[in-house]
C-alpha cells in the first residue's frame, strides 16, 4: 500500500512538472505523435485497399458464353462435365438467357428500352469461380480445351490481375510493417535524445539523489513516469491525426465511390489496433526512458 | 568506526591517489583531514561513501568491508553517512525544507516523521523559519549550514565534510566547525577535510596529514589535557 501511494506520488508529481514546463513536452510529444502517424496511415492505406480489392470481388472467375443454337441436351454434357473439375473451380453458376438479359435490364438502367428488341441477344453462360490461391498456370490449359468445346462461342477470363493485385497488396503490407517497425525504432531514438536532453537539465539532481542514498530505481521512477506520459500523449495526438486525416479524406472518397456506383466507405481503426498505438506509444516513452537513465546512472556509481 | 588498511587507489588515468593508507578512526572522534591540493583528500572521503572503490587494501566502516560490498548495497550504505560539500550541492529548484528532507524522501521516511526531522534538523543549525526559501535567496554561510542540515537530517552515525569552509570567511568558517563540533559532542563521528591549519587549531583534535597520496606524521595537534 505504502508502495502504491508512492508510486502515485510520483505519477501526480511528474504530471505537476509536464504542466509547469510544457513546452518541452509539447515538443516530444509533436514529435512522437507525427513519427507514430506515419506507420499508422500506411496501415490504413493498405487496409483499404485490401477491402476495395476484396468488393472487386477477388475471386478469379471466367465466364463461358454458350453459342446461340447450343441445345439442352449440350448445356447438360457441359455442366456435367464441369461437374468433374472439382480439382480446379470452386463453384460453377449457369446463368440463362433470359435471365442475363433482366440482370443488364436492371444493371444498365436501360429497362424497358430493351424491350423492343425482339430477340434476347445474350446467350446462356456459365460462370466459374475459381479458388483464390491456385496459380492460373494449374487450370489454364483445361479453360483452353473448354473454349475449343463445340457448343462454346468465347470464354473470358481476367485472372492475372487479380493475383498481381493481391502480390502487390502483400508486399505493401510487409513494406508497412518493415516502415512501421523502423520509424518505431525512430520514435525509440528521438525519445531517447529527448529523454537525454532533459536529463542533462537534471544531472545536478540525479548526483545528488545518488549520493544522499537514492536507489537507482528510486531516481529512475520519475523519468520513466514522465516517459510513459509523453508516450501517451504522442499516441494520443498520432491517434487524433490519423482521426482528422480520415475525415478530411471521406466525402472525397465517397464522392469517388459514388462515380464508380459503389457505397464504399473509408475503413477505420479496427479497436485492437487501436488500442496497439497507445500501449506503443506508452512502452516506448517508458523504454526510452529506462535505457537513457540507466546510462546515466551507470557513470554515477562505481562499476562493480 | 572507519578503518583504513594499506588502501590503494588508482584512477584509469594511471594517476595514483592514494598509496598505501592506514589509519583508524573511533567512533565518537572528530578527525581532520589536511594536505596541500590534490593530495588526495577528496578520494579518500570517496572511498568511505563509495563513490569510488579501493584498487587494494581494505576499507571498513560501521563493521562493513566496503570492498566486497555489493554494488546494490550502497545506497544503504550511503544512508549511514552525511556528507557536507564545499559548493553545498543544494538543489537551487527546491525549497530549503524540500532539499533538506530529500535524504528522508529517499528512505521512505512517512510524512509526518519527515517534516518534524526537518524542521529538527534546521533548527540545529539556526535556520528554522527560513524552510519556505530557496537556496539562491541565502547567504554562503546560511547555504552551507543547510547543506549541513541534509547531512544530518537521516541522524547518520557519521559526518563527513569536504572543505566546507572553502569558500567562507574566517568568522562564517568557525560558526560552521563550530557546528561540527557539537555534532560530535552528540555523538556523531566527524571527519572534516580543510587546508585551513589556523581553524583546526582551536579545536585540538586529531590530524591525518596526506602528502601526495601517503599518510605522514607531519605536525600533530594533540588533544589538550
Amino acid at each position: 500500500m505504502k508502495y502504491l501511494a508512492r508510486h502515485f506520488q510520483v505519477f501526480i508529481h511528474t504530471l505537476g512538472n509536464i504542466f509547469r514546463h510544457p513546452l518541452p513536452t509539447l515538443l516530444t510529444v509533436a514529435v512522437l505523435g507525427i513519427t507514430l502517424a506515419l506507420p499508422i496511415g500506411l496501415y490504413l492505406l493498405t487496409h483499404n485497399l485490401k477491402m476495395v480489392s476484396s468488393e472487386w470481388q477477388g475471386q478469379p472467375k471466367a465466364t463461358v458464353y454458350l453459342k446461340k443454337q447450343a441445345t439442352d441436351q449440350d448445356v447438360a454434357r457441359l455442366e456435367n462435365w464441369l461437374a468433374t473439375q472439382r480439382s480446379w473451380i470452386a463453384q460453377v453458376q449457369f446463368v440463362e438467357a433470359d435471365e442475363a438479359l433482366e440482370e443488364f435490364k436492371v444493371m444498365s438502367g436501360l429497362g424497358k428500352a430493351l424491350d423492343v428488341l425482339d430477340q434476347n441477344p445474350l446467350p446462356n453462360m456459365f460462370i466459374l469461380h475459381m479458388p483464390e490461391t491456385l496459380p492460373v498456370a494449374e487450370y489454364q490449359p483445361q479453360l483452353l480445351q473448354l473454349e475449343e468445346d463445340e457448343s462454346v462461342d468465347q470464354l473470358k477470363y481476367d485472372l492475372e490481375w487479380v493475383q498481381r493485385l493481391q502480390a502487390i497488396l502483400k508486399l505493401a503490407e510487409y513494406t508497412v510493417w518493415m516502415i512501421a517497425g523502423l520509424l518505431g525504432l525512430g520514435a525509440l531514438l528521438i525519445i531517447s535524445n529527448t529523454m537525454r536532453l532533459s536529463i542533462a537539465n537534471k544531472s545536478d539532481e540525479i548526483i545528488i539523489i545518488n549520493r544522499v542514498g537514492g536507489t537507482n530505481t528510486f531516481i529512475r521512477r520519475p523519468f520513466l513516469y514522465s516517459g510513459f506520459i509523453q508516450g501517451i500523449l504522442g499516441a494520443l495526438l498520432a491517434w487524433g491525426l490519423i482521426k482528422t486525416g480520415m475525415n478530411w479524406l471521406n466525402a472525397p472518397v465517397e464522392h469517388l465511390a459514388e462515380l464508380y456506383a459503389s457505397d464504399y466507405q473509408l475503413a477505420g481503426l479496427p479497436l485492437p489496433v487501436e488500442i496497439g498505438i497507445f500501449l506503443s506509444g506508452g512502452l516506448l516513452g517508458w523504454l526510452a526512458s529506462w535505457i537513457t537513465v540507466s546510462l546515466h546512472l551507470s557513470k554515477l556509481n562505481p562499476s562493480k | 568506526m572507519i578503518e583504513f588498511k594499506h588502501v590503494f587507489k588508482r584512477f584509469s588515468t594511471g594517476h595514483d591517489a592514494l598509496k598505501g593508507i592506514t589509519f583508524e578512526i573511533d567512533s565518537d572522534e572528530m578527525v581532520f583531514l589536511t594536505g596541500h591540493s590534490g593530495a588526495g583528500k577528496s578520494t579518500l572521503l570517496k572511498l568511505i561513501t563509495l563513490v569510488e572503490r579501493a584498487t587494494r587494501g581494505s576499507v571498513t566502516v560501521n563493521g562493513a568491508d566496503l570492498v566486497n560490498l555489493p554494488r546494490r548495497r550502497i545506497p544503504y550504505h550511503r544512508r549511514n553517512i552525511g556528507v557536507v560539500y564545499q559548493d553545498h550541492k543544494l538543489l537551487n529548484d527546491r525549497t530549503v525544507f524540500d532539499n533538506v528532507a530529500l535524504p528522508l524522501i529517499v528512505s521512505g521516511v512517512p510524512h509526518g516523521e519527515l517534516s518534524r526531522r526537518v524542521r529538527a534538523a534546521l533548527d540545529k543549525v539556526n535556520l528554522l523559519g527560513k524552510e519556505r526559501l530557496y537556496p539562491l535567496a541565502l547567504s554562503g554561510g546560511e547555504q552551507q549550514r543547510v547543506g549541513i542540515a541534509r547531512a544530518v537530517v537521516n541522524r547518520p552515525s557519521i559526518l563527513l565534510a569536504d572543505e566546507p569552509t572553502g569558500n567562507l570567511d574566517p568568522e562564517l568558517s568557525e560558526e560552521i566547525m563550530d557546528l561540527f563540533y557539537i555534532f560530535n559532542q552528540h555523538n556523531v563521528t566527524v571527519l572534516i577535510a580543510t587546508h585551513d591549519l589556523q581553524l583546526l587549531a582551536r579545536y585540538g583534535k586529531r590530524v591525518l596529514q596526506l602528502y601526495e597520496g601517503q599518510l605522514i606524521d607531519g605536525f600533530k595537534y594533540h588533544p589538550q589535557q
